[in-house]
């Protein structure tokens, strides 16, 4: 497991100085863009245990009527 | 549309500004117990998640409200659920010792929820 | 099997192959059903850095290039090949559509910039004489919904702008002298003629002002995270 500092303050850091071009990189690539991970971590007393994968879990009522309706 | 040096500089300040409060973490979020205060740990987790939750059915029934495969009936009974729904966690979070502005999970990549 | 480090989605390989990712990778791609990732094997997530951003967004720009139609990854993910066909499954519907909408297009970008942002639309009657406490709650939180997705300011560049933009996406910031995000979708060969737009009606706006960068290839037509 990496020891690296979270990636928002990584991101924090060159936000500091980051000119209008790399303010607009960093809106679009940190901040938009199709987010492929909705899942959590959950843990006690420090250590990490269960990681749950929403991805999979969370999809609007309309979208499920939509496919069953395709299943006949 | 040229702009004095100074307004422009202001501009990228406050664009700055905004992106440091909206980047989110790029990894899963975590939640881990504290173990001096597991109970509050515990309410804390539960409530923001059913806030979470609160905030994405509240989403669906505007964008149903929108598409009109509401009735006015499932409007108000929906509209009422919510609401009800609102003060429940607000209640709850009181006697934890909890506001609603504490309730703000950091979910990773998506940012804070609140 | 390593990680990999997921690009953009696309709606066909790129031709003659992917290229190369932002550590030098070579790239490939991912099928799933009609959708195809462009990934690169990667060990652990980049340090976010000028470096590392600006590497992402030159390999999206050049995958853009070379297909119809792309939907950019955010920066950062990095998840093993099975985790990946099953977000892509169970977002298959979504993922399909919102490629369909960015085909042969471009996100231009708009900042909405002044001292007080363009009053919100008028607060509209909760449902009607006689609706209940339900009813007038659901409508306030629309309204409410519709207000923070909503840049009224750009009312006067609306009719010269309508036929050029596709799609809209709005983050209000409401933070002096920026008060809103616009990201506008043009078709490709539409972005002088959007520009030209702006730069003209610009005047109309005052005392408010906008400022356009772009294109850009569609990060910020997404579909959300959540549904």
């Amino acid at each position: 497991m990496s020891t690296r500092p979270p990636a928002r303050d990584e991101a924090r850091e060159i936000l500091a100085t980051a000119d209008s071009s790399l303010l607009d990189v960093v809106d679009n690539l940190l901040t938009k863009g199709v987010i492929l991970s909705g899942d959590v971590v959950l843990g006690l007393a420090g250590i990490d245990l269960i990681y749950a994968r929403l991805s999979v879990l969370l999809c609007a009522v309309d979208k499920l009527r939509e496919i069953q309706e395709e299943l006949g | 549309m040229t702009r004095e040096p100074s307004a422009h500089v202001r501009e990228l300040e406050s664009l700055r500004a905004e992106l440091e409060r909206r980047v989110g973490d790029l990894s899963p979020p975590r939640w881990n117990a504290d173990p001096e205060d597991v109970q509050r740990s515990v309410a804390k987790l539960v409530l923001t998640l059913v806030e979470f939750i609160r905030q994405l059915m509240e989403r669906q029934a505007i964008r149903r409200m929108e598409a009109g495969t509401l009735t006015p009936e499932e409007t108000e009974d929906v509209g009422r659920a919510l609401m009800k729904l609102e003060e429940t966690i607000v209640d709850i979070g009181k006697r934890f010792g909890l506001d609603p502005a504490d309730l703000n999970l950091d979910l990773g990549p998506l940012g804070r929820l609140l | 099997m390593s990680d990999v480090y997921v690009y953009a989605l696309l709606s066909e390989a790129p031709r003659p192959d992917a290229g190369a990712g932002l550590s030098a990778e070579p790239l490939r791609v991912v099928r799933v059903g009609d959708l195809v990732a462009a990934v690169g094997e990667m060990a652990e997530r980049p340090v976010v850095s000028e470096a590392t951003l600006r590497a992402h967004d030159a390999v999206v720009r050049r995958l853009a290039g070379a297909v119809d139609a792309i939907l950019p990854v955010r920066f950062g993910a990095v998840l093993s090949e099975s985790a990946l066909t099953d977000a892509l499954a169970a977002r298959a519907r979504e993922l399909t559509a919102a490629l369909a909408l960015v085909a042969g297009r471009a996100q231009m970008t708009l900042r909405v910039l002044g001292e007080r942002a363009a009053p919100a639309a008028p607060a509209e009657d909760g449902g009607g004489s006689g609706a209940g406490p339900g009813a007038r709650y659901l409508t306030a939180r629309r309204a409410e919904w519709r207000r923070t997705h909503d840049a009224p300011e750009l009312a006067p560049l609306r009719p010269t702008l309508a036929a050029l933009v596709k799609a809209e996406r709005v983050t209000r910031h409401d933070a002096p002298p920026l008060l809103a995000s616009v990201y506008h979708l043009v078709d490709r060969d539409a972005v002088p003629a959007y520009l030209e737009a702006v730069e003209g009606g610009s005047a109309a706006l005052a005392p408010l002002r906008v400022a356009a960068t772009g294109p850009w290839p569609p990060y910020a037509f997404a579909p959300e995270a959540l549904g």
